[in-house]
């Protein structure tokens, strides 16, 4: 079936709703890699097991990370017309107490984390688990809007993810997926660009440059063709929402490319994912393979004269590719050398024709957008950065996760609210933001919000939001000699600054750790950092002396601690 | 070895006896030891064993559920097959934006990208040995080296940096030491880091406790 019209898109979304709201019991089983890597597929099997072997009739979805990483696995049962029931730390063993549970109409009150009545979805409003309140019988339980982890959040971004199956076209559908596609056909190129620059929506891979300007100049840019680039490098360490956010809801980013490549006029879309994402790639792959089943993607998408492909290319493990030169070298099978810009790669990008990259959340915010509205957009968030931003909080942190926040939104209300507090009840000595090219802020900074500008201003980076925790042991100068030689690893090694000094850098960090280090080593570390910052040719080793130079700021005291 | 045959080994046939053993039951794993290393022993004619004699020990005498695992794991350790690449090649076509994808699918073929296979490939697409080399080692993700038969990816992300209280990665380094049918890379972030410290074993992700067992647990 191809989808053409309004009515075949309704139809569509019917579907959908006959797998989210099957009439029987319907099982969600997070299975992101994450969630795998702590035994859900074992639950997953046990699950499929238990309900042949009990001959039940239930529809069990493998939906994507619902970013309680902290319990995975996770399970979530719907029966309808009752409250949804997630249970977290899910073990083998647990599944025939739950499915008995299920046979009976009831809940595994000891066992459940929350429930969920209802649920208010960015795009479709209020979806409805619980009909009527003396049915369900789980009052007992918690509801999901009384736990501070999710309370504090705002899902835009992560509406879908863990609870419709990543592989099921019809249930995107059924949340109102690509029907901001269809709306956006019907406007003017024009008209798209404008909504996407009124929204004020800026780059959420690192710079946060204005997307909407990157796309006029790429459309008003002269070329026989045009290419889209979907950036999924994601080679820094300590993140890890975008494969989750990829595993989770591939169609949003989907969707997002084909409006981008209908408003810029660009007929080929590369979509260039790390190396070891390899349920990511897989679930990407399906993604296209349905949409251009469905007539979404490919020849005359929804029946119009536009047409569009979606490739997929895979990494090759190195940091630097994820800087834009050298991720349009590595996609034309060449080394990821970054080149000197200008030209821009919205000049003369991909084959030396325009091309425009934006990182993978930034796709991922267009269908909103556009079935929402520049206006409704631009009132969540801070005064330049709109909208929300999803962030990996990892590192010695109670509750670890992939989690969405408003712009805005406090450090501490994102570690201690959201995050709760630190592992063991120790106390929190640095945040490290947007990867080792971000610094690391004291304690004393956690006022600072989560905007480009704010950080910017501390002397760090959003960066791709990536937040690392640290308590009150850790050692800053081993971290920053860690971070130095994460850049000696990964310098491509083009230029002397970055491949020489960074290099030096951190032989002068291991003196130093062995007690050999003197004041004036601080000095020179300074030095150095600021050469290798003003010679650098691109941004790796533009930024590689951050970590250094932000520890030295703001943590002088462990450096002095081994100069003695 | 084996008590009753002394036997002198030749090349990988020695790792492909163990790989034999590690497929069949645990309890049958005594006997078969004994009973084919005399048979492997009488094959080789007082010489030493060669990969051949292990492969047709195998054919003659283990039965079947085992005898198709132990050739998928000797296909996985041994010889690739120059046809995988000219299919290959087929698939994706010969210019250069096409050369990762040809690399990653040797790998995935053949368990790493052997060096002939990157001669091969400059045969049959066109593109210089050095272009090809110059890629094939640049990134990472690819091997030139074949991996043991149980392969360590340890992540040092940051994130796992910070939170190897239990010295995971020093484990794994002394078990590589140790073993050497187990070898090790270090990767970047593999993106677990909400459950870090992440180790990846045979192509799937571990963390914390259940890691270091089964880290143990390798031979
Ligand atoms: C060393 C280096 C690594 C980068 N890694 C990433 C990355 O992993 N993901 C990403 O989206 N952008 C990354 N960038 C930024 C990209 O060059 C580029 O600015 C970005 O993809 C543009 O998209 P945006 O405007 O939507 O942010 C990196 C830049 C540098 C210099
Ligand atoms: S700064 Fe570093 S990564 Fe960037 S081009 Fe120079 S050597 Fe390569
Ligand atoms: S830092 Fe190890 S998985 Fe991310």
């Amino acid at each position: 079936m191809k989808i053409q019209t309004a009515e075949d898109l309704v139809k569509a979304k019917e579907q959908g709703n006959k797998t989210l709201f099957p009439g029987t019991v319907r099982i969600n089983v997070g299975m992101s890699t994450c969630c795998i890597a702590k035994g859900a597929d074992v639950v997953l099997s046990a699950l499929e097991y238990g309900l042949k072997s009990r001959n039940m009739n239930a529809e069990l979805a493998k939906v994507g990370c619902t970013g309680l990483c902290h319990m995975e696995p996770t399970v979530e049962i719907q029966q309808p017309g009752k409250s949804k029931i997630i249970y977290g730390n899910v073990k083998e063993q647990d599944i025939h107490r739950l499915l008995d549970a299920v046979a009976a109409g009831s809940v595994v009150e000891d066992m459940a984390f929350a429930r969920v009545d209802s649920e208010d979805h960015a795009l479709v409003g209020e979806i409805k688990y619980q009909y009527s309140a003396d049915e369900g019988g789980c009052a007992s339980v918690r509801s999901v809007n009384d736990i501070e982890f999710l309370k504090a959040q705002r899902k835009v971004i992560l509406r879908n993810a863990g609870s419709i199956n990543p592989e099921n076209i019809y249930e995107y559908i059924a949340r109102d997926g690509y029907a901001a596609l269809a709306r956006a056909l019907a406007m003017k190129p024009e008209a798209i660009i404008k909504d996407i620059i009124d929204a004020g929506l800026r780059g959420r891979g690192g710079g946060g440059f204005p997307a909407g300007l990157k796309w006029k100049a790429c459309r008003e840019s002269a070329g026989p063709e045009k290419y889209l680039i979907c950036n999924v490098s994601e080679g820094e360490p300590g993140i890890g929402m975008h494969r989750s956010y990829l595993e989770s809801d591939p169609h949003s980013v989907l969707e997002g490319l084909i409006i981008g490549g209908f408003a810029i006029g660009a007929s080929t879309a590369y979509v260039y994912i790390r190396d070891n994402y390899r349920i990511a790639l897989k679930r990407f792959q399906k993604a296209i393979a349905d949409a251009t089943e469905l007539g979404l993607l490919g020849d005359n998408i929804l029946g119009t004269s536009f047409s569009m492909a979606v490739k997929v290319k895979e990494g090759g493990g190195r940091f630097v590719c994820g800087e834009e030169t050298a991720l349009i070298a590595c996609i034309e099978g060449r080394i990821g050398e970054p080149c000197q810009r200008p030209p821009f790669p919205v000049e003369k990008g991909l084959f030396s024709r325009p091309t425009c990259i934006n990182n993978v959340e930034t796709w991922a915010n267009v269908p909103v957008i556009i079935a929402k509205g520049s206006a409704w957009y631009k009132k969540i968030g801070s005064d330049k950065s709109k909208g929300t931003k999803v962030l990996s909080l990892s590192g010695n942190i109670t509750r670890a996760g992939m989690i969405e926040v408003a712009m805005g939104t406090s450090l501490k209300d994102v570690v201690h609210t959201i995050g709760g507090g630190i592992d063991g009840g120790k106390k929190l000595k640095s945040i490290q933001t947007g990867g080792p090219s971000g610094g690391v802020i004291p304690a004393s900074l956690e006022t600072l919000t989560v905007d480009y500008d704010s950080l910017k201003s501390a002397g760090t980076m959003l960066g791709s939001g990536g937040m690392v925790i640290m308590d009150e042991t850790t050692d800053m100068v081993k971290i920053a000699r860690y971070l130095t030689d994460f850049f000696v690893q990964e310098s491509c090694g083009k230029c002397v600054p970055c491949r020489e000094g960074v290099c030096r850098m951190c032989a002068m960090l291991d003196e130093i750790i062995a007690g050999r280090g003197t004041a004036h080593d601080l000095s020179l570390l300074q030095d150095m950092s600021e050469t290798i910052i003003s010679a650098s040719a691109c941004a790796l080793g533009k930024t590689a002396p951050i970590p250094v130079l932000s520890s030295l700021k703001h943590f002088r005291d462990d450096y002095v601690a081994y100069i003695k | 070895m084996s008590e009753a045959t002394a036997i002198t080994w030749s090349g990988k046939s020695e790792a492909m006896f163990e790989i034999m053993l590690g497929e069949v039951p645990e309890a049958m794993r005594g006997v078969f030891r004994g009973k084919l290393s005399a048979v492997i022993a009488q094959k080789a004619q007082g010489g030493p064993a060669l990969e051949e004699h292990v492969k047709a020990v195998v054919a003659e005498i283990v039965p079947d559920p085992f005898k198709t695992a132990i050739l998928k794991k000797f296909k996985e350790l041994g010889d690739f097959d120059i046809k995988v690449i000219d299919e290959i090649i087929k698939k994706h076509g010969t210019s250069q934006d096409k050369l990762m994808y040809i690399l990653h699918d040797i790998q995935d073929e053949v368990g790493y990208v052997p060096v002939e296979a990157l001669r091969a490939v400059s045969n049959k697409t066109g593109i210089s040995l050095s272009t090809i080399y110059n890629v094939a080692t640049f990134y990472k993700t690819f091997r030139l080296t074949r991996p043991g038969s149980h392969h360590v990816k340890v992540c040092c992300g940051t994130a796992c940096h910070l939170n190897d209280k239990n010295g995971i990665a020093r484990q794994i380094e002394e078990k590589v030491t140790a073993s050497p049918a187990v070898s090790m890379e270090k990767t970047l972030c593999m993106g677990c880091c909400d459950c870090s410290p992440a180790v990846e074993i045979d192509g799937r992700i571990y963390t914390g406790d259940e890691a270091k067992a089964k880290i143990e647990a390798l031979a």
